[in-house]
């Protein structure tokens, strides 16, 4: 073994495309690459390289894959192992760390698939196996077989079952700026859908599927186990890849088209190439059928809408191709242009479970056979998964760590884009097994509550505090924190410190850390900079604690009445009765704070002439009382009439009038109520 | 006697008891009151002097109602119960085997006691067809409660075990199994279309058995109940494709009735007359609901007298003797 040589080699991975020869372990052939692959210029440190082959055999329900993965040190710090994320094996049995939260948290608790995991059929489960793992060098020679030094790590939980990250020590240490090459082969088992992955039927969705190097930074491997609440992190590179499938097949992947030919065992090789990503997923489908559009626009960039639609959604294209353009639009003129001049968008098959879901030029959506307009579905979770190309495609924040920072801003942002595109969407119920969808027009979604999730996160405000690790959170309700509560204080930042400031943050952020891996501080120093101050005491109520807001009107009245009591000094000391008849009015609110959370609030008074009153309060103590002294009384009192403050958790308590109409309210919704109680009491009566 | 005489026999049955309907309507609505009562004491207190409820009195407000129900509303309390989604869910509901909300199912109860005491004297005024006054309604009541009841409990265990094991076998097992590698939702719906079909038939078998056991119980004045679904059991073998035409023409029109209210049925939107509009829609299809309950009942007996009853029966048809076969012999040789 020659040490200069052990496996730490300055080849390009955008020149490894390899040719097909089965799965043996060959050294690195010259790159054949035609013309039009040449790489673009470079938008990101594409330091994590993938030349991919891999097979689907639908009839065994595995996939065969061979990787030659050139990684470079981009740190300040030299590694002496590197590490794998071999996520497939979360699914492998019920002892791994995803099945573990899974099962605690019961995230998906309609889904027979999670009720019962250790009832699925062992064909249901997945898996991964590394079966060669060696460096390459520059000649023969220099291979190093590491197909026996790989070990299973659990650095978060200490699972000795979790198989789901590998530790391959390196002979030599890899230096900054230096490059290993490495080579593996693995199989892997396709399950029925996992966390949407898998296939059922003939429809394949394949995801995180590849042995999958982690993120080293200057303080270490960011490398975790796979959790069930969290999602992913890798770094940016060029990823080439051939997808062997049943010819006939439609698939779709990150990344463009750029080669396909037909081999003589009755398959097609689809080779699919995308510069500056950091993921690769595919589909394949016997059904899909294919549209295309161009999203264009004055001032951004064209982008080729390509669309995979499931047969039965026939019509929904149109439906597709604008929520995708809206968010292409909306996204790109506020933070930043979509710079990849292409998007694949998947229409899932039923029971794949695959839907809403975001990958790297690539995203799943997700639409129901019978799917009214007016419902959000499925603009919004196009929107979101579109939106998800900045924010998680683009800005690769770190997942397992701050899942919020993409999800939740994500949340936000297309919160704001639907409700600005499709501002009367009415609740839609679902019934009979959830085939028939049931518009319920009166009653309208808002952005402030459904859009950001409120009810969800009123009932989890305090399980954690947001500043901890996301993949800490508890998973049956952290989810709640990463999206709801991460799109209501932003919510609440942008009522508070105006649209133009928040997009100007938001767009600062974008800039600076687009193609890179920023952390929470990046984004709390662009808000402020925006802000023009600094934000640290707001982020520090929302971000790091779990407190809970609640503001609240405790007390409010208005009298004609002066002083009662004893009034004047020593023998001078007369009884007051404190009836005053003619004089002004006397109002006193007090205004409470029933949370720990602190945040300035207005309070707005309104009296029956006509008149009002704003004052401000800091919101710090416990109560506050203000006192008017007006012509007229008082009719009502509001804290924060604006709602500026959307992680007020009961916005009932928010104001008090002095003509209460609850008696007319109750009567409105008991008297629906009966109707439907008595309907219901006779449905179960007939079989009586 | 066809199924259009059945048919329309039962329905004469049941307008001619429309006091006896608007009764167990008024009954229905008095054992649920109650409930609704708390209910309406529970909203005022939960919006109490806030300006929100001049929002929840406007119409559906969605932010109240998300912070009601987190604050402990009544489970069944939920924008399900606004318009045409009222009866939508609560029969999406049953076919789906979704565990009732407590402070329905007691109402349920309480109202199915009422229906089942009432329902005697609604049997014994159909089969009559005379008015019986109060004192003849509620004697026939009381006549028949204890045997309706014993009725309710046979048939309510073959009802339990269908709307338990049998639903359970069928929806999370079969349906399952049937759309395991279904990938278009359309045939999983007509798969679950199908299967609901097949949990239906024998729900209805037992409900189309009862009502003929009912039947028999008050026609025939049967004591046993066992005696009456054994007589019910075997008229409706000798005569199945008439009792289930009628019970299914029945059918069609409950169906008429529950379309017209998802097409009239007032929404969310506040408001007195609103409110007013939503009693008065709502009353309105309870009320044709209970009236073609009363037919379903109305037509079995119309059926049972046509096809088995004689003069000697409490409720007999006007007879029809047949010629004589001397005569018949007479009349077959003149035509040829």
């Amino acid at each position: 073994m020659r040490r200069a040589s052990l496996g730490l080699s300055l080849v390009a991975a955008a020149t490894l495309a390899l040719p097909v020869e089965g799965l043996r372990l060959q050294s690195p052939a010259p790159a054949t690459a035609p013309a039009e692959t040449a790489p673009a210029p470079a938008l990101s440190p594409r330091n994590a390289n993938y030349s991919i082959d891999v097979e689907l055999d639908p009839d065994a329900r595995t996939l065969s894959g061979r990787a030659v993965i050139a990684w470079r040190n981009i740190t300040n710090r030299p590694t002496s192992e590197l590490r794998l994320h071999l996520y497939w094996n979360a699914w492998r049995n019920t002892h791994s760390t995803w099945m573990r939260e899974q099962i605690r948290g019961r995230q998906r608790r309609n889904s027979m698939l999670f009720d019962a995991p250790g009832d699925r059929p062992a064909g249901d489960w997945a898996s991964i196996d590394v079966t060669a793992l060696r460096l390459l060098g520059s000649g023969e020679a220099a291979l190093v077989d590491l197909t026996d030094a790989g070990r299973f790590i659990a650095p978060d939980d200490g699972n000795a079952d979790d198989r789901t990250l590998m530790a391959v020590p390196l002979p030599e240490p890899v230096g900054p700026g230096q490059t290993v090459t490495l080579e593996v082969a693995w199989t892997s088992r396709v399950p029925r859908p996992f966390a949407r992955t898998g296939r059922v039927g003939d429809y394949y969705f394949i995801a995180h599927w590849f042995p999958k190097i982690g993120v080293l930074s200057d303080e270490g491997w960011q490398a975790h186990q796979f959790h069930a609440g969290t999602e992913f992190f890798a770094d940016f590179g060029v990823y080439d890849v051939r997808i062997t499938v049943p010819r006939g097949w439609v698939v779709g992947a990150t990344g463009r088209e750029r080669e396909r030919r037909d081999t003589a065992a009755g398959r097609t090789v689809h080779r699919y190439v995308q510069e500056d990503v950091h993921d690769f997923a595919w589909t394949a489908s016997p059904d899909y059928i294919e549209h295309r559009e161009t999203f264009r626009h004055p001032t951004l960039p064209p982008v080729e809408m390509r669309l995979l639609l499931m047969p039965e959604h026939a019509g929904q294209e149109a439906r597709h191709f604008a929520a995708t353009a809206l968010a292409l639009r909306k996204y790109g003129e506020w933070f930043g242009p979509y710079p990849y001049g292409h998007i694949t968008i998947v229409d899932p098959a039923w029971q794949s479970e695959a839907d809403g879901m975001e990958y790297p030029t690539l995203f799943t959506a997700g639409t129901r056979w019978l799917a009214p307009e007016g419902t959000g579905d499925p603009e919004a979770v196009t929107v979101h998964e579109t939106g998800h190309q900045f924010f998680y495609g683009i800005v690769a924040n770190n997942e397992f760590e701050h899942a919020w920072l993409d999800e939740g801003i994500n949340s936000w942002a297309e919160s704001k884009v639907m409700f600005e595109a499709y501002p009367d969407q009415a609740l839609t119920l679902r019934v009979f097994g959830g085939f028939v969808p049931w518009v319920i027009r009166d009653a309208r979604l808002t952005r402030e509550v459904h859009g950001n999730g409120m009810p969800g996160y009123r009932m989890f405000a305090t399980s954690d505090v947001p500043s901890t690790p996301s993949w800490r959170y508890f998973p049956g309700s952290g989810a709640r924190i990463t999206y709801g509560k991460t799109a209501l204080w932003l919510h609440t930042l942008e009522r508070h410190i105006g649209w133009e400031r928040m997009q100007r943050g938001l767009s600062r952020y974008f800039e600076r850390h687009r193609f890179s891996h920023p952390d929470p501080d990046d984004f709390f120093a662009a808000m402020s900079e925006a802000a023009g101050r600094d934000l640290t005491p707001f982020f520090d109520q929302v971000y790091r604690s779990s407190h809970v807001f609640d503001y609240a009107i405790g007390q409010l009245t208005t009298t004609q009445a002066g002083p009662r009591g004893l009034v004047g000094d020593g023998d001078a000391a007369t009884f007051s009765s404190g009836e005053r008849r003619n004089g002004p009015w006397r109002t006193e609110v007090v205004v409470k704070r029933l949370g720990d959370g602190v945040f300035p609030v207005d309070v707005l008074v309104t009296f029956e002439d006509g008149t009002t009153a704003r004052e401000q309060w800091d919101g710090r103590d416990r109560w506050t009382l203000f006192v008017f002294e007006r012509p007229s009384p008082a009719v009502s009192a509001v804290v924060d009439p604006d709602h500026v403050l959307l992680l007020d958790v009961n916005l009932t308590n928010n104001s008090e009038t002095r003509r209460p109409q609850a008696a007319k309210a109750a009567r409105q919704w008991a008297g629906r109520w009966w109707i439907w109680l008595q309907d219901f009491a006779l449905t179960h009566g007939f079989f009586l | 006697m066809t199924v259009r005489v059945a048919v329309t026999g039962g329905w004469r049955r049941a307008a001619g008891a429309w006091l006896a309907i608007a009764g167990i309507l008024a009954a229905t609505a008095l054992a649920t009151l109650p409930a609704t009562l708390l209910l309406a004491r529970a909203i005022e207190h939960d919006l109490g002097a806030s300006l929100m409820a001049e929002r929840a009195a406007g119409g559906a407000d969605l932010v109240w109602w998300d912070e009601f129900q987190y604050r402990g509303a009544p489970p069944s309390f939920t924008p399900g119960i606004i318009g045409g989604a009222a009866p939508l869910t609560t029969y999406s509901g049953l076919l789906d085997g979704a565990t009732p909300p407590p402070e329905a199912l007691a109402a349920a109860v309480v109202a199915g006691a009422v229906w089942l005491f009432l329902s005697g004297g609604l049997l014994e005024r159909l089969a009559r067809r005379r008015r019986l006054g109060t004192r003849g309604f509620l004697a026939g009541c009381g006549a028949l409660f204890f045997r309706l009841l014993r009725m309710a409990v046979i048939t309510g265990v073959l009802y339990a075990l269908l709307l338990g094991p049998v639903h359970g076998w069928i929806f999370d097992g079969l349906y399952p199994w049937l759309t395991r590698e279904t990938t278009v939702e359309r045939t999983a719906a007509v798969w679950r279309a199908t299967l609901y079909l097949l949990w239906l038939a024998p729900l209805l078998a037992v409900n189309l058995l009862a009502d003929y056991a009912k039947v028999r119980l008050v026609i025939e004045d049967r004591r046993s109940v066992l005696g009456a679904l054994a007589a019910a059991a075997r008229f409706l073998r000798r005569h199945a494709g008439s009792a289930i035409a009628v019970y299914a023409v029945n059918g069609v029109a409950a169906g008429l009735v529950l379309l017209l209210y998802l097409v009239i049925a007032p929404g969310g939107t506040g408001g007195d007359w609103r409110l007013l509009a939503v009693l008065a829609a709502g009353v309105g299809y309870l009320a044709a609901r209970l009236f073609v309950r009363a037919a379903f009942l109305g037509s079995a007996m119309t059926l049972f007298e046509g096809r088995l009853a004689h003069a000697a029966f409490t409720a007999p048809p006007v007879p029809i003797w047949p010629d004589s076969p001397a005569a018949e012999a007479i009349d077959n040789a003149a035509r040829t």
